[in-house]
């Protein structure tokens, strides 16, 4: 006897009771980094800097939300090299996990953010993710990962080895500097790993590195352009630092006489890679080129 | 005498408040940068599946879709849940085990995340068929839920 059973099985969109011809989800922003975090400090966000995820029902019914926070996964996500994952989710927040928009209307989720007190937390590129997904059960439901990049205060000056596989500090540079003028700075390097390592440092502007062509202004801070020649920036290519050792590089910019755009703002980001893999990055910033004319 | 003992108390008092403030954690001003893509967007059509009646161990016919995908380019991703009652889901159905897959590209959905399209272009659709395989067998029995969930996820490439 053949034995057949018939069943019925049927999707239906989660969030709708009835039968509706299709689903939206549109969220914003698409992408934020928050620079300057302070460890030790309970960040509203919204309050500090008036951003706050806008989550748009373009439908004709309500629609409920789950937004939690998650780290990257090495499989399945991508995201801007250079910053490393969370150490710990629960540092980043909203003050509800779950919102309900009304048809045709926006709701609003207010992020916060709380690093530990800790001085091993300066100086970090830090990326986190906020997933904004229905509720779960049966149906086509919709999801969308907003990364957010977290960027803790830049400190030159400090008594404790940075967090992470290759410590950097200060993890910023801010060059003040005018046309025909020559600064240098210095980096300090930590090998936190427990085998040494060779370093290479090159910028993300260099149009010889394509691996991120389509992906360089994502990095940028607001007002600020990238750097219009990257050889403005000297530091050295690559070199070797031993197991749990410290090393001082220098980093070196001059301007030359002509630069397009002299009012404007410049950045460049330094990636630094080690033999095995992207491990940080040290953020430069140009400012008055034309200081004092 | 009491009262400049008092005064100089709370001036001590006071310093040391000060200097306990000098060594906790500096607070610096945040600022924000959002991307310049600062919306991320996706809709799918036809948003239900009814895969109605189906004999064990057979597929049904490919159901289109469509995702539209809002003003940037974006990474699309699928993924499907385990039905309701105890079928699982698999790469090759089974006992228990159901199958969904897609025609282009060519994906057997599972529980985690794969890619459906990389980097669609702004404005951009992604058409995909789905195919329901049901198990060769069931131990279940007739009657019971055995609906699933099927995620569609957008985030920037």
């Amino acid at each position: 006897m053949i034995r057949i059973i018939l069943i019925i099985i049927s999707l239906y969109f989660t969030m709708s009771s009835f039968w509706v011809e299709s689903a939206s989800l549109k969220v914003s922003p698409a992408q934020l980094i928050i620079h300057n975090v302070s460890p030790g400090h309970l960040y509203n966000i919204y309050k500090a800097t008036n951003i706050r995820l806008t989550i748009y029902n373009d439908e004709s019914y309500d629609q409920t939300w789950k937004l939690r926070i998650k780290k990257p996964q090495d499989k399945s996500d991508t995201w801007e090299k250079g910053y490393n994952k969370i150490p710990d989710t629960s540092w980043c927040y909203f003050e509800s996990n779950e919102i309900t928009v009304k048809a045709k209307s926006k709701g609003f989720a207010h992020m916060f953010v709380n690093i530990p007190d800790e001085e091993k937390f300066y100086n970090q590129h830090w990326v986190a993710i906020i997933c904004v997904d229905g509720a779960v059960g049966s149906g086509i439901s919709l999801a969308v990962d907003v990364r957010v990049l977290i960027e803790t205060v830049s400190k030159a000056s400090i008594n404790n080895r940075p967090y992470g596989l290759l410590g950097i500090a200060p993890s910023m540079l801010t060059f003040d500097i005018r046309v025909g003028e020559t600064v240098v700075s210095d980096v300090t390097l930590y090998n936190n790993d427990a085998n040494s390592h060779t370093y290479s440092i090159h910028s993300l502007f260099d149009e010889s590195y394509e691996d991120l062509s389509n992906n360089r202004n994502r990095y940028l801070s607001y007002s600020y352009l990238p750097i219009p020649e990257t050889d403005w920036i000297k530091y050295p290519k690559q070199f070797r630092i031993e197991k749990n050792q410290i090393a001082k590089k220098e980093i070196s910019i001059s301007i030359p006489g002509h630069v397009e755009q002299p009012n404007s703002k410049f950045e460049d980001i330094l990636l630094i890679q080690s033999d095995q893999a992207t491990l940080g990055f040290i953020r430069i910033r140009i400012n008055n080129l034309n200081r004092g004319e | 005498m009491k009262l400049f003992k008092s005064v100089f108390s709370l001036a001590i008092c006071m310093l040391t408040i000060a200097a306990t403030s000098v060594w906790g954690a500096e607070t610096a001003t945040i600022s924000v940068t959002v991307s310049l893509e600062s919306v991320i967007a996706v809709s799918v059509e036809p948003n239900n599946w009814a895969i109605n009646m189906i004999t064990l161990g057979s597929s049904t016919e490919p159901q289109d879709f469509t995702a539209t995908i809002g003003n940037t380019a974006t990474k699309i991703e699928i993924k499907a849940s385990n039905a309701n009652s105890g079928w699982v889901l698999s790469d090759i159905p089974a006992q228990d085990s159901f199958n969904v897959s897609i025609l282009d590209p060519d994906l057997d959905l599972s529980t985690v995340y794969q890619e459906l399209g990389g980097s669609i272009p702004a404005y951009g659709q992604k058409n995909f068929s789905m195919v329901y395989t049901a198990p060769v067998s069931d131990t279940k029995g007739g009657g019971v839920d055995q609906s699933f969930n099927v995620t569609l996820k957008a985030s920037a490439p």
